[in-house]
């Protein structure tokens, strides 16, 4: 066995894979050749360091209380099976309801500090409302993933805390809100409606749910950047977000103003751009579509970008509000 | 005899006998979690993701054939749940302790700002890699599952797992070389 194949199969080796002939073959390689031992000496001390991560450990109470805690999941999970709730579900809960209340929910904030009933449980954000702002703005009095969206100075910062809000939302839409920020900083989360009335004198917006892909094209096609949106139509509303890839800290900009035409169809003017390159394009789509708004190419490497209309339409619901 | 013993609490559960799957989650809850708690790196994903697993392993136990072992089964349920996870999440990546875990190991203790620095590069090297890679070094360096065992978890070939993990190791020695220590 040469030094290649020998470098190829240390993995292999250490796993104790191979067959019985390979491994005395491997060993009696690695007895002789000293650079092969080198090699291998270094992927059992990477290995030795990777390893000192699995010394992380969460409190014993969190493991004393696992089981009661998955005991009521699985209850409540098995209860809202059964035919009757599905019904219930149905009936209270149509298609997109789930995200609607929590889009509901997040448009109430914005609107001059109504809070909708169903937001009591949020208690460890404090808003601070300026009304006499357009803007309405989040203070952060600890670290936390923000579940708006947000403007904040540097997401990169780290989080400590993932407080998880308007749940339903965040299964329908979890990278638009959800947003690393830090201590005091200070979040845009919009306009608020009274805001957008006073701009357009249009009371009647229309959000409409978008989905940004940026895939890595190549032998295996992977997503490497994903922003899902709400986005008023006719307003350059919340029309900006961008991200960090989970791996390089690339950054990735969508800047998108839809436009919704009088046939329902939608116009879209998207610039969307991952570091310095960018493209910039304007598509006309429907509901329902998944459609490539165009390529980005970084060094060697080639992307494509797509968007998906997820929905339009919310009717905004002004009840069951109270003051903050 | 483990594995007997797997074999008959699944066929209890099967039969609706949730105290056996309960004692199912209770021999595999850490395994669960710490694949989940590895890849995200957060205490608090780790612990839904972990939890959902095993619902999901509950309502889906009629579909256990018993052709892998139980444990396998379920590193398959959380290891594709906690990549679903982390594709759509892709904005997020924290390297940080949190602030609910403890590290136990006397390195730490006796070097605390040299060792949260290693311990931050090295998850930074791990976050780095892509994630079929980043499972594979979780699942056989830290978890000490066998080629095998990992190859029927991703539904792929042992082959293909000992290509990722040579790929992993290469690109982790080169970011984590100048850490090591003498």
């Amino acid at each position: 066995m040469d030094c290649k194949k020998v470098k190829r199969v240390l993995s292999d080796y250490l796993a104790n894979s191979l067959n019985p002939d390979c491994m005395d073959e491997v060993k009696k390689h690695l007895n002789e050749c000293k650079e092969c031992a080198d090699s291998f000496k270094a992927v059992v001390e990477t290995d030795n360091m990777v390893q000192l991560i699995a010394k992380e450990e969460p409190p014993e109470e969190y493991w004393e209380n696992y089981l009661p805690k998955f005991k009521d999941k699985l209850d409540r999970a098995i209860t809202t099976q059964s035919p009757e709730s599905k019904k219930q579900f149905h009936i209270f809960l149509p298609k997109f309801a789930l995200a609607f209340n929590g889009i509901l929910i997040l448009m109430l904030v914005l609107t001059g500090g109504l809070l909708y009933k169903k937001i009591q449980q949020v208690e460890s954000l404090q808003f601070a409302l300026n009304k006499k702002q357009e803007k309405t703005s989040l203070l952060v009095n600890k670290e936390m993933v923000v579940p708006v969206m947000a403007s904040g100075e540097d997401v990169r910062k780290s989080t400590a805390k993932n407080i998880k809000l308007f749940g339903e939302m965040e299964d329908m839409f979890p990278n638009a809100i959800q947003w690393v920020v830090t201590s005091s900083d200070q979040i845009e989360l919009g306009l608020s409606k009274n805001a957008i009335a006073k701009r357009t004198d249009a009371r009647d917006v229309m959000p409409i749910f978008m989905k940004f892909n940026i895939v890595k094209l190549g032998e295996t096609m992977e997503v490497v950047s994903s922003a899902n949106m709400m986005v008023l139509s006719n307003n350059e509303v919340n029309t900006k977000l961008w991200g960090l890839s989970e791996k390089d800290y690339t950054t990735y900009r969508y800047h998108c103003l839809p436009v919704l035409r009088t046939d329902g169809k939608i116009d879209i003017r998207a610039r969307i751009s991952l570091d310095d390159t960018g493209l910039e394009t304007v598509v006309t789509a429907k509901e329902g579509d998944n459609i490539e708004l165009g390529r980005l190419r970084k060094g060697d490497t080639e992307y494509s970008v797509y968007v998906d209309i997820i929905s339009k339409g919310l009717n905004i619901v002004e009840s069951e509000e109270e003051e903050i | 005899m483990e594995k007997e013993q797997d074999a008959i609490l699944v066929k209890r559960a099967k039969e609706g006998d949730k105290d056996a799957f309960c004692e199912l989650v209770q021999r595999y809850k850490r395994q669960v979690y710490f694949v989940a708690y590895r890849m995200t790196n957060n205490h608090s994903d780790a612990n839904d993701l972990s939890q959902e697993a095993f619902i999901r392993a509950y309502k889906s136990i009629g579909n256990f054939k018993g052709k892998s072992s139980f444990s396998t089964w379920l590193y398959r349920i959380i290891t594709n749940m906690t990549i679903d996870y982390l594709r759509k999440t892709g904005t997020k990546q924290v390297f940080e302790l949190d602030e609910n875990m403890s590290i136990k190991n006397s390195y730490y203790i006796n070097n605390p700002i040299e060792g949260c620095e290693l311990h931050r590069e090295i998850k930074k090297a791990i976050g780095s890699l892509p994630i079929k890679q980043r499972v594979v070094v979780e699942l056989s360096i830290l978890d000490d599952l066998s080629h095998k065992e990992i190859a029927k978890i991703l539904g792929c070939r042992e082959k293909t797992v000992s290509w990722h993990l040579f790929q992993a190791r290469n690109k982790l020695q080169k970011k984590l070389e100048i850490y090591k220590r003498g």
